[in-house]
């Protein structure tokens, strides 16, 4: 499979994956910030558990990329350096209240639009390695999303702090899709066919459909109100 | 399929699951967090674990 890509197509696979590795890697170093936040922040010990899980599976997910990287260029990848990484905080607010939004924005609104990625990457997955390396991922974006959607639903998150997700979505929705954007601006116009990469207006599809109709409902489903996020998404589409 | 197609599927096995992890609002069924379950519920068969941190991958690739 890899020898009918042309070497063009190669260098574009490993250059993509081996910066999906370097990104792996600072997802990594975020879940291990975010389990001491929670600890912290008293969060529900479910919760705490599968953001500890979430730390070692980026981990694992940095490391299966970098291989994946090494293979298409036909030559060993280095191992990704961690990277120091700082969650913007606001100083208006106090350390629970900066961990609740973190958990919004990290695992509710970013974790879940990645699993809707994953997904629509496996359905352009042929030979059978490639689509294993996306399926576990998608197993972990699933169970990663989950621990904002199970902080949500706790009763360590109160209804003051419902009110403030409520408030601050349409400004953390900005900054995950501009993220989103910009990451789906380097892929191949066209995707790479086989190789877990759709063309790039599928992807941006999948994106917009993620927040449309997970994300939002999703925070709908577990008490806040997503009235103003709403709005915003509607204002933004005109 | 279109992703809208394969959103529902998605939102229970994260919202819906996830939510109830901490509460017992909305759903009945128990909440899976084991790989294989969580694979069943959004893609067609159990996720091979071990891939990941299968030696052979980078090999197995090369020869695909
Ligand atoms: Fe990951
Ligand atoms: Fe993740």
């Amino acid at each position: 499979m890899i020898d009918q890509l042309s070497a063009e197509q190669r260098a574009t696979l490993a250059a993509l994956w081996e910066a999906r590795a370097i990104s792996e890697r600072g997802v990594a170093t975020v879940m291990a910030t975010l389990v001491t936040q929670l600890t912290a922040a008293a969060a529900d010990a479910a919760v705490i558990a599968l953001a500890i899980r979430a730390a070692a599976d980026e981990l694992a997910h940095a490391e299966a990329c970098r291989r994946l990287a090494s293979a298409y260029l036909g030559a060993d990848v280095p191992t990704a350096l961690p990277r120091p990484v700082e969650l913007t905080r606001d100083p208006t607010l106090d350390d629970r209240q900066n961990t609740t939004l973190h958990v919004v924005n990290l695992c509710c609104i970013g974790e879940t639009i990645a699993a809707a990625f994953v997904e629509t990457c496996l359905q352009h997955c042929e030979a059978a390695v490639i689509r294993g390396v996306h399926r576990n991922h998608l197993a972990d974006e699933v169970v990663h999303a989950r621990i904002g959607w199970a902080h949500l639903a706790s009763t360590a998150v109160s209804d003051d702090d419902r009110g403030l997700i409520a408030a601050r979505l349409p400004n953390l929705l900005a900054v995950q899709l501009a993220a989103w954007e910009s990451q789906i601006a380097k892929l191949p116009v066209d995707g790479i066919a086989g190789h877990g990469y759709p063309p790039r207006a599928e992807v941006a599809a999948t994106v917009a459909a993620a927040v449309e109709t997970l994300v939002i409902p999703g925070l709908a489903y577990v008490g806040i109100d997503v009235g103003p996020a709403s709005a915003w998404l509607a204002q933004r589409a005109t | 399929m279109a992703p809208t197609e394969r959103i529902p599927r998605l939102f229970r096995a994260i919202v819906v699951l996830g939510a109830s992890l901490t509460t017992n609002c909305g759903d009945s069924a128990p909440p899976p967090v084991d790989a294989h379950v969580v694979a069943d519920a959004t893609i067609d068969a159990p996720a091979p674990k071990d891939a990941l941190v299968d030696a052979d991958l980078v090999d197995t690739v090369i020869i695909l």
